[in-house]
């Protein structure tokens, strides 16, 4: 079998991999793209971690898997109830299930939501999941308990949940100690440390047809710390800040060496893809939007006791609004987007109204246009599971995230440029067949899991919205080895209205092979 | 009200106490908290067992998973006037259930 292995770097982006490679800071990478095929990588329509990574993993846009964000927020009578998305919210199958149940070895490390596992023929461990829950998410039970023999597996360097990681990073933002901050590079380079251990262990001991990991220390640095390495900015730092940037350059390197050995582990037969679910650059403001919703009348404020909202943390990051007030409000920062709650025979209305009115803001003191986007959910997430998206996706002229709290001025100007997500992450491909140089136009993050598949040898679903990456293929390769396309529906997703693609036929066969490898009861 | 989705019969609050139970103990066994002995109806989530809301949320999963349910009304247990509670027991997660499975 034809061995893959997919390296994901949350975040990476080749605004700062080139100068680093070109400076020497990460060498393999380097000369492995001598050899190699890169190409831009166009995330989801709102380029974050949750539905990007479960985009890439399903072949599927976030209107028809389901995932939009960390926090699911529902219409709950009169309130809004938050909680967190998991696995079983994702309603396409992986590219995990899809190569387990036709006959592949499968190792998944890190990937986000992907909490509680699937099982499959191999081993998962999630992401963001809190080390007293990691007996009860990892997957087969039994790696829980080899972890800890490992050499050199230090857990309590780790484990770190969704509310640790955002707190850290607002705490790094508002706080730029260095002492902290060189603790915070420490804890990532520790972190990425363990994940590595775990899966050399695994590519050594039982290795894998599909090997997939994802680094996410490249986002939890760029975030506090991207002016330290965008070529723009970083030439004009203080003692402090070149201190603080050669710690962060010591992630690179670590990483750079991991990337290195895994490569050498795979073998000269396998392919390696390397790919981000978004990229990155500067946020230069903070844009408090439900405080601009609330000055045209459309959203009330929640009296609270800050004191009492930090026992529960989670509500750090949602709006705390008064729902009987409030007909359109931002819920979470993450996702950029704003809920609508009128009545249905005037929402068309209300709708084009708010577009219209967030388009025409100005930033009072510069003139600057803020809202550069707005997308309504039918155009940006199309597909069954549209209506758990946000009624409108906004896209920022710096492409930061929304603030949801209640501080004025409505678009503060940041006094020191953070990192925020950007479209367009990475991809590079590796491997037996594949053409050496940089396609000129940007593939999707759609496009990752039927190239998978096709390195796999495996049948790509007529359900994959994205296609193979031809260019970054020798015709010889491609002639030897045909895509095959699977007719058969091997792919399945749930459809919100009850409604099915599937045959009945199809639909027991499905439901039959599922339980057969005890998916459903 | 606490139906069986097959046989249209209620599960009874014992057997729902005892699936309860059984994940509270399965998912705090080897934390580090003062709390000993049995789950009971009156042991309290946060109090006794020292959750964390991402342990809440983690439980949540746990049940969801348990009683093949993705719709349950959690919000009616964790939420009062729109606010949330600062604690709850065995108990009243068990007649949750017992009114909404």
């Amino acid at each position: 079998m034809r061995k893959t292995v997919l390296i994901g770097l949350d975040g990476a982006t080749f605004t700062i991999l080139d100068p680093l490679m070109a400076a020497g800071h990460m060498p393999f990478l380097k000369s492995y793209l001598a050899g190699a095929f890169r190409a831009k990588l166009l995330s989801t329509p709102n380029p974050l971690t949750p539905p990007a990574w479960v985009s890439m993993i399903t072949g599927r846009s976030p209107g028809n898997h389901g995932i939009y964000d960390f926090i699911r927020a529902e219409n709950r009578d009169d309130t809004i109830y938050f909680t967190l998305y998991n696995s079983s919210d994702i309603k396409c199958e992986t590219i995990w299930s899809l190569a387990s149940r036709q006959g592949h070895k499968v190792v998944h490390l890190n990937f986000p939501m992907m909490a509680p596992p699937q099982p499959l023929n191999g081993y998962v461990i999630p992401s963001m999941v809190q080390w007293r829950h990691l007996k009860k998410n990892i997957y087969p039970k039994i790696l829980y308990d080899t972890m800890a023999t490992i050499p050199g597996f230090q857990a309590d360097h780790w484990a770190l949940t969704y509310w640790e990681a955002n707190e850290a990073m607002r705490h790094r933002a508002l706080n730029p100690d260095e002492d902290e901050g060189k603790a915070w590079v420490t804890k990532n380079l520790n972190r990425d440390k363990q994940w590595f251990i775990i899966l050399k262990y695994l590519m050594e001991k039982d290795p894998a047809d599909l090997t997939a990991i994802v680094f996410d220390g490249v986002d939890k640095l760029l975030h506090p710390y991207w002016r330290l390495l965008d070529p723009e900015t970083s030439g004009d730092l203080s003692d402090g800040e070149n201190r603080m940037r050669e710690q962060v350059l010591d992630y690179f390197h670590q990483l750079d060496s991991f990337i290195r050995d895994i490569v050498h582990l795979a073998g000269d037969e396998a392919h390696v893809i390397m790919a981000s679910d978004h990229g990155f650059g500067p946020a230069r403001y903070v844009f408090h939007v439900n405080v601009l919703l609330e000055s045209w009348g459309y959203l009330g404020w929640r009296e609270v006791d800050h004191a009492e909202v930090k026992k529960h943390n989670h509500e750090w990051s949602f709006a705390s609004l008064d729902w009987s007030k409030t007909s359109a409000y931002a819920g979470t920062p993450s996702s950029n987007g704003i809920r609508i709650r009128v009545p249905e025979e005037s929402y068309e209305a209300f709708r084009a109204r708010l577009m219209q009115q967030l388009l025409d803001y100005r930033d009072p003191v510069s003139g600057e246009q803020i809202v550069t986007r707005v997308t309504p959910r039918e155009e940006a997430f199309p597909g069954p599971a549209m209506s758990l998206a946000p009624d409108l996706t906004l896209t920022l002229s710096d492409h930061s995230f929304v603030s949801v709290i209640n501080e004025e001025p409505i678009v503060l100007h940041r006094p020191e440029i953070n990192g925020t997500h950007r479209p367009e992450g990475i991809f590079i491909l590796g491997g037996p067949g594949v053409k050496s140089g940089e396609h000129p136009e940007p593939y999707s993050i759609l496009d990752i899991a039927p190239t998978m598949l096709f390195c796999l040898g495996l049948p790509i679903p007529k359900e994959f919205e994205g296609k193979i990456t031809a260019a970054a293929w020798e015709p010889s390769y491609l002639q030897a080895h045909r895509v095959g396309i699977d007719n058969t529906s091997g792919t399945f997703c749930t459809p919100e209205s009850g409604d099915s693609p599937f045959s009945e036929e199809e639909q027991k066969a499905i439901w039959a092979h599922l339980q057969s490898l005890g998916y459903v009861e | 009200m606490g139906e069986r989705p097959e046989t249209g019969k209620s599960i009874p609050q014992e057997e729902i106490f005892q699936e309860v139970a059984k994940i509270l103990t399965d998912m705090t066994s080897d934390w580090d908290i003062d709390f000993s002995g049995d789950i009971t109806p009156a042991t309290k989530i946060i109090a006794d067992l020292q959750f964390e809301s991402i342990d809440v949320v983690q439980f949540i999963v746990q049940l969801e998973g348990k009683f093949q349910r993705k719709d349950l009304p959690f919000e009616k247990l964790l939420m009062v006037d729109e606010r949330y509670r600062d604690d709850f027991t065995v108990q009243e997660v068990v007649d949750f259930l017992h009114k909404n499975l």
